[in-house]
Parts: C-alpha cells; sequence; structure tokens
C-alpha cells in the first residue's frame, strides 16, 4: 500500500512540476488568441521557422522588410521612406527610415540591409533567391543601392517586400543559423515583441512594440493557440478564442452568433496530375484535352466540396487573383460526347462493354490518391472517366510516397494540389517548369515556356500582364494538368480581432488573414 | 546473466541499425517533405546544397550510419530537419508529458485490472463476473482512437464540463494551484482514454491466471489452513496470478506507447511522444523519427531488464532458473 502512494505522490510532483514549466501568461486584458490546428509552427526567427505560410506569419510579427503589402495589396513602404528604380542601372535605391529601433534599443540603419543581403548570400534563406541579388550597397547611413544581376519584375514582392531585415550587430557573429535559437535571436524592428513560443504545446505569444516607428500598436498582446479546426467554432462562441480557420459548413451557424466571416480568395488549386511523359495516350494532347470534356468538374464541386469550392480555370491562375487571371482563357465544358470523339479520333474503339479498345487493349488507368484527402474527388473522376470509356483503377497512398512517386513520374493519374496561386505569377513558373514535385515539368510548349522566362524579366506590368495571359491559354490548350476546383476556406472572429484577408496575400502571397499592420494604427 | 548482458547488447545493436534504416527505406526524402510542399519557396540548387550539407544528407548512407552511431555514444541524437532543434530537446520536452500520460494510465489501469481480474476470476460464472467481462470485451473491440474520439466529443464537445486540447490553457494567467489544476483537468479526458485502452489485456489475462490459480493445491491448502476469504484471494492467488501479468505489461509497453498512447495524443492535441513520432514522419525527418524510437527501444529494454530482476522478487523459483 505505501509503494502505491509513494507512486502516486511522485507522479503528482510530476504533474506540479511539468504544469508550472514555461510560461502561463499574461494579464487577461487586451489579448487577442488566433486559433490555430497545427499550433508549432516552428521558433519564430527568420532562420528558424518551418518553411510554410504561417510560420512566416508569425515570424513577420517580429522582423520588418523594407516594402510590406496593404490591405488592397498595395505596396507600402515599411522599413523605406521611398524607392525608386533605375531601369538603366537594374538598380533599386531604397531611402530608409531614420526613426526605427530594434526591440533592444539599438539604432537601425542601411548597414543592417546590406549585411542581410550579404548574409543570405552566404547562408541561403529559403523564401528568397538571393541569385538575382548583385549587390547591395551603402550609400550613406539610410540609403542602400540593390543591383540586380538580371531583369527581376516580382524583386519588390519576393525579395523586398519577403526578406526580413536582420540585426547585423546580433546575427554577425551566428555562423549556424538554422539552429541559432539563442535570446537575442527574436530582436527585430517589428510591431510585436516576442515574449514566449512553445514547441509542445504549439504556442506563441507577443507583446506590443509600443515604440513601433509606423504607428501605435492597438494590440497589448497577441496569442497563437492550437486548437483543432473542429472544436474553433465552440471556442469563438464562448469567447475563449478570438480569431480562427473554421470548417465551412459551420460559416451560417457562426454568423448568425454575431461572429464576422472571412473568405479567403480561393487560389489553392486542386488538380488532375497527368502523367505527360508515360509512353501512353496521356502523352498525347487530344486525349488529355479528352479527360477534361469528360472530367463534371461542377458536380466535384457540389457533391464533393459540398458547394465550397469554385471550379477550376483551365489556365491553372485562379478567377481570385484578379490581377493576373486571364478572363478569355478557353475552358473546357463538361462534354462527354466530345470527349469520346477526341478519343475515337486517336483510333480507339468504343466496346460493348462501355470501353475504348484499341488492337485489343483496353483503355485502362490508374488513378492514385492520397489517404484521407481528396478521395471523393477522386471518387467522382475515376466515375466520370468510367462513364466516358476509360476504366480506372483507384489507388490509395500515404501522401508523401505519392508525392514521391509524382516526382519520379511513377504514376499515370493522381489528384494533388498546392497554394501559391495568389500572389505573383512566379510562382506560376514553379508550379509549370520548376523542378519539384508540386511542378508538372512541362516543357513541350516552346513558345509557354519563352513566355514563363521572359515575364520574369519584363518590368512593364502591363506588357507581362499579357505575357501571363497568352501563357494561361496555352497550358488550357496543352493541358500539362486538370484544374478541378480552388476550395473556398473561412476565417471567423469576433469584433476584438480585426484580421483581414490581403489582396494577393500577405508577403509571397500567403493566403492567411493575419496581416501586421492591421493591429497597427497608422 | 553474463549471458543475458550480452543479448541485451545485441538487441540493442540490431535496434539502432533498423532504426537506420527503416526511416530511409520510406518513399520520399526529408528536404522534399519539409519543403517540397509550399510553392511559395525559392528552394534553388544552391539552398538546397546548403540544406542538405547542414544535416549530412549530401553525405553517402553508410558515413550517414557512422556518423549516427559515434553520436548516440557521445549522446548527441542530431538535429531536427522540421523543428530545425536537437532532437534531445524536442524529446526532452515531450517525454515529461508523455510519462504522466502514460505512466498515470498504465498505474490506474492496472490497479483496476488487478482487482477486476481477481474479482472476476474469483467470482467465475457469476453475474459480476458475467457482467464485468461484458463491459471489458466490449470496450476492448474498440480501437483507441475511437474511445478517444467518443470522450471528446461527449465530455468535451456536448457536456462541455472538460478541456479537450493540448496539456494547460496557454496563456491564462493562471499561477501555482490553479495552474496545475488545469493541467489536471486537461489530463483528465486522454488519460481515462488510455485507462480504457490499457485496461481490457491486463483484466482478462488476470482473470485467467486467477482461475488456473485457484485450482492450486496450496490454494486448497489456506482454505484447509482456515484463511478469510480476503487474504485466499489477493495474497495467495491474487499475488501469483501478477507474475504473468508483469511479463505481459514489460513486454506490451513499446507497443502501448506507439500505438494506444500515439493515437490517443492525436486525438486529444496531447504534446507528448506520440505526436513528436506522428509529425517526423509525415516530415520524414529522420533525426527525430531515429531519436524517438531509439528512446522508445532503450525504455523498453531497461523496463524488461528491470522486469527481469522484478520477478525474482515475484516469484523465487525464477533466480534457481539461471
Amino acid at each position: 500500500m505505501k509503494k502505491i502512494f509513494m507512486t502516486l505522490a511522485s507522479f503528482i510532483l510530476a504533474i506540479f512540476f511539468v504544469s508550472c514549466s514555461g510560461i502561463s501568461g499574461s494579464s487577461d486584458g487586451d489579448i487577442i488568441r488566433i486559433a490555430d490546428p497545427t499550433g508549432d509552427w516552428g521558433f519564430p526567427s527568420p532562420y528558424g521557422m518551418y518553411s510554410r505560410g504561417p510560420g512566416y506569419i508569425r515570424m513577420s510579427l517580429i522582423f520588418d522588410t523594407l516594402v510590406w503589402r496593404d490591405k488592397e495589396g498595395e505596396m507600402i513602404p515599411l522599413l523605406t521612406e521611398s524607392w525608386i528604380y533605375d531601369e538603366n542601372e537594374n538598380m533599386f535605391t531604397f531611402n530608409l527610415r531614420k526613426d526605427v529601433t530594434w526591440h533592444d534599443g539599438e539604432p537601425f540603419d542601411a548597414s543592417d540591409v546590406i549585411f542581410t543581403f550579404d548574409y543570405i548570400e552566404k547562408y541561403p534563406w529559403v523564401w528568397v533567391n538571393s541569385s538575382f541579388i548583385e549587390s547591395a550597397q551603402k550609400i550613406d547611413s539610410y540609403t542602400v543601392n540593390i543591383t540586380l544581376s538580371e531583369k527581376y519584375a516580382p524583386f519588390l514582392n519576393n525579395i523586398a517586400g519577403t526578406l526580413p531585415i536582420l540585426p547585423q550587430h546580433i546575427w554577425e557573429n551566428i555562423e549556424e543559423p538554422l539552429s541559432y535559437t539563442g535570446d537575442d535571436a527574436l530582436i527585430g524592428t517589428g510591431p510585436f515583441i516576442f515574449k514566449d513560443y512553445n514547441s509542445s504545446e504549439g504556442s506563441y505569444l507577443y507583446g506590443a512594440n509600443h515604440d513601433y516607428y509606423l504607428g501605435e500598436v492597438d494590440v497589448e498582446s497577441l496569442a497563437f493557440v492550437r486548437v483543432s479546426e473542429e472544436t474553433t467554432p465552440a471556442m469563438l462562441k464562448n469567447g475563449e478564442i478570438d480569431a480562427g480557420s473554421i470548417p465551412p459548413d459551420v460559416t451560417e451557424d457562426l454568423k448568425q452568433s454575431g461572429l464576422k466571416l472571412e473568405e479567403e480568395p480561393p487560389i489553392w488549386a486542386a488538380k488532375l496530375i497527368i502523367n505527360h511523359r508515360s509512353d501512353s495516350l496521356l502523352a498525347e494532347k487530344p486525349f488529355r484535352q479528352a479527360m477534361a470534356y469528360a472530367i463534371d468538374t461542377n458536380q466535384i464541386v457540389e457533391i464533393s466540396q459540398r458547394g465550397f469550392a469554385v471550379e477550376g480555370s483551365a489556365g491553372l491562375i485562379p478567377p481570385a487573383n484578379s490581377l493576373w487571371y486571364n478572363d478569355n482563357t478557353p475552358q473546357y465544358e463538361y462534354n462527354p460526347l466530345k470527349a469520346g470523339d477526341l478519343i475515337e479520333d486517336l483510333g480507339w474503339i468504343l466496346s460493348e462493354d462501355g470501353y475504348y479498345y484499341k488492337d485489343g487493349d483496353i483503355l485502362e488507368l490508374e488513378l492514385s490518391v492520397s489517404q484521407g484527402d481528396f478521395e471523393r474527388d477522386a471518387h467522382i473522376v475515376k466515375e466520370n472517366l468510367e462513364q466516358a470509356g476509360i476504366k480506372i483503377e483507384l489507388v490509395s497512398y500515404e501522401s508523401k510516397t505519392l508525392d514521391s512517386k509524382v516526382e519520379n513520374w511513377d504514376f499515370d493519374l493522381a489528384v494533388s494540389g498546392h497554394g501559391g496561386l495568389g500572389g505573383d505569377p512566379e510562382s506560376l513558373n514553379r508550379v509549370v517548369i520548376g523542378g519539384g514535385f508540386n511542378s508538372v515539368r512541362y516543357f513541350e510548349n516552346e513558345r509557354m515556356v519563352d513566355l514563363m522566362q521572359s515575364q520574369l524579366k519584363e518590368m512593364d506590368q502591363n506588357i507581362r500582364r499579357e505575357m501571363v495571359y497568352e501563357i494561361q491559354e496555352i497550358y488550357a490548350e496543352e493541358l500539362p494538368s486538370i484544374t478541378l476546383y480552388y476550395p473556398k476556406w473561412y476565417w471567423a472572429h469576433n469584433e476584438k480581432a480585426d484580421i483581414f484577408y490581403t489582396e494577393g496575400g500577405v508577403s509571397l502571397g500567403i493566403p492567411i488573414p493575419i496581416n501586421k499592420i492591421a493591429f497597427v494604427d497608422i | 546473466m553474463k549471458k543475458k548482458y550480452l543479448s541485451y547488447i545485441i538487441a540493442f545493436i540490431v535496434i539502432i541499425t533498423l532504426n537506420f534504416i527503416v526511416p530511409r527505406l520510406l518513399p520520399g526524402d526529408p528536404l522534399n517533405a519539409v519543403y517540397g510542399d509550399e510553392v511559395l519557396l525559392n528552394l534553388s540548387a544552391k539552398t538546397r546544397e546548403y540544406i542538405s550539407s547542414t544535416y549530412n544528407l549530401d553525405r553517402p548512407v553508410p558515413v550517414q550510419y557512422l556518423l549516427y552511431v559515434t553520436s548516440i555514444f557521445k549522446g548527441n541524437l542530431g538535429y531536427s530537419i522540421y523543428y530545425k532543434k536537437p532532437v534531445i530537446d524536442l524529446l526532452l520536452s515531450c517525454i515529461p508529458y508523455t510519462i504522466i500520460l502514460m505512466g498515470l494510465a498504465m498505474f490506474i489501469s492496472s490497479f483496476l485490472a488487478v482487482v477486476l481480474g481477481i474479482e472476476s476470476g474469483w467470482r467465475r460464472g457469476k453475474k459480476f463476473d458475467k457482467f464485468i467481462l461484458f463491459l471489458v470485451i466490449f470496450f476492448s473491440s474498440f480501437p483507441s482512437f475511437f474511445i478517444g474520439a467518443v470522450f471528446l466529443i461527449v465530455f468535451g464537445v456536448i457536456l462541455n464540463i472538460l478541456p479537450f486540447q493540448g496539456a494547460r490553457t496557454m496563456y491564462s494567467g493562471l499561477g501555482g494551484f490553479s495552474l496545475s489544476l488545469d493541467f489536471l483537468l486537461h489530463l483528465i479526458l486522454p488519460l481515462f482514454s488510455l485507462v480504457f485502452v490499457f485496461l481490457p489485456s491486463t483484466y482478462l489475462l488476470t482473470r485467467n491466471s486467477m482461475i488456473s490459480n485457484l485450482k492450486e493445491p496450496y490454494i486448497l491448502l489456506a482454505r484447509a489452513k482456515g484463511l478469510d476469504d480476503i487474504r485466499i484471494r489477493y495474497q495467495h492467488a491474487g499475488r501469483n496470478s501478477l507474475i504473468p501479468v508483469a511479463t505481459h505489461t514489460g513486454l506490451r509497453l513499446g507497443t502501448m506507447m506507439v500505438t494506444g498512447t500515439l493515437f490517443i495524443e492525436i486525438v486529444f492535441s496531447y504534446p507528448g511522444i506520440g505526436s513528436l513520432i506522428y509529425n517526423s514522419i509525415l516530415n520524414r525527418d529522420y533525426p527525430v523519427i531515429q531519436g524517438s524510437f531509439l528512446f522508445i527501444t532503450v525504455l523498453v529494454l531497461v523496463i524488461n531488464f528491470l522486469m527481469d530482476i522484478f520477478y525474482v522478487k515475484l516469484d523465487p523459483r525464477i533466480e534457481y532458473a539461471y
């Protein structure tokens, strides 16, 4: 009996010890709590955060960039007062603000900016491609010249508006930035001062930076806490949290409870990926077009996504990206008859069993899908294609296994998806002619490849837009993949948390409604 | 005994080798898993090279193995590719939660299972036995995550009487006793879900062992000596029924941690080692997978070793077996 009590007593001691470790919190007063189903997005330093949008958002509260996007997606100055671009020199000149101090009280100046550009050259930072930077020169304490190695249209958005400026006096001695988590690693110039990060609990706490140069920060504390998406609505209703992403089905209920809803611009694409490099029919453009006619994307949106999605555009860029979407992109309306005609033109004959045959071989393809994700979509795609005479075998894989199969072209068809289509069309290059598994790696159409490479170098936005429009038209014609839909995602929040979606996404195009300037009185 | 030590050392070497090989047999590589999904990233060749060399992913596999083994003996479990933290720090931040959750669940479930098993075995075929047996078999047929989900929905969402997310209310401004109470309240649902997961097998084993022990001549002798029922039940039959239960618990520890606790931790977003393993497998974070499994391996080996010593106390005859 004594032993039992001893064991119990040691558990109670352990509970007390564990529960008291770490920060329990700040005053309950002016704190905004934001729910996040994943919780942990890494140590919020530029090198320590996990390389995903939510990681960037948590870092961006502490660190500032040279420029930033406001609610309408317009570029506004942050650490800089103004900038000019000299086309002849291919150089940006930034006139920096003189009233900025780091969170530790040290003054900010041009040396920090130059240091940061040199630092990412030495220690590559995954969010910015430093190869476009020829040199960063300090003209005086508050003026810097950034010369580009070649013309790079998305410079302002994808480099100046993405790269967090690091304090030289701290980072100059850091040789292993990926693992640096020292006390001063989170000293920035941003509107929030780091207070706490708890990796195992998946929580973050920030305090207002009352010396913020842009204006008064009107929230005393900001916290991110781990809450699953399914339980977020209940916690929002009883005020335990102030904002969070919610399942689309509960939007009406929450609206009636007086909460505000933010609908994320649908810019995440679910696609039918096609192995166009295989020696089968999939390499034939008319066959890919036939599949596009055979698939009823409206049915997928209405049944699989319960109406909470927008039908896919054949040109990949979603209509929600109003700046770059081409309204005249040819689309493939559901038309099984036309699909049949196209397949028959390729020499296949429809048999009595409802499938196409050629030289005794049945037209059969494997459709891969990752477990849990897209399974309902895949069932509808299978049904649609089978109705059009294509026999489909549905195979399910663990998601990373499927990514690996797609990367190695070891598949016929797969349902998968990616984000990144709401901002600058540089991401279009990554998902069409880039090297990763998310890219369709399609080089068959030289005109399209050429346009993709040139649009990056076109500094005139109107001409660039024409190029991106043409890319969409060619993509829709070539169909290296079929865009099925763009899901709609929602956030709900109360009056306390005045959050908004940034047009085109935060920074590089992150579709999360937490833009730090929402908390600043400008 | 020497032979026994040697077998532990061989088991350890085989396990650390498997620990190294198995994650690398998973399709997909860590760079793709950690960075590949995010289209917004600029993963240039130079950046890939820098990350690969930082985590030794560019070295040949035998060199990686050598680095892994030598660092284990230096007490260094490597560096997480996804979490960007030393693996040992990650483990140390998760282990206390798992130990408390699993340890308490094992303690409570073993206590309940043994008492119920002894009582059930004693009253074999009677109403009490039939009722308990039915309940236990009913619960044992559910997978652990289902039990967790039912508890979560009933007590957390519908009745809304207990917290069901994480291990405490973060940034609530609580301190001292109320903070510990908050922690305890968060522990209740995952703990009792786990108790229901662990209980059935121990209960059934105790009950069966009790039934066979009750037929032994020493029970007849105890009765003949005129000892009271409680003494016969617990000190004679009950104590001897514990031997297979102890073996069983020791052997099942690894499975309990990975299967039972992992699912329960995920259901309740409880920040233990199960959640860590789950995320690291999804992200092909080799160092964390290796480190977590190494921890479980060492734990199971140590527990088995302790069990070997413990049996001798429970059943002195075992000592003569060596």
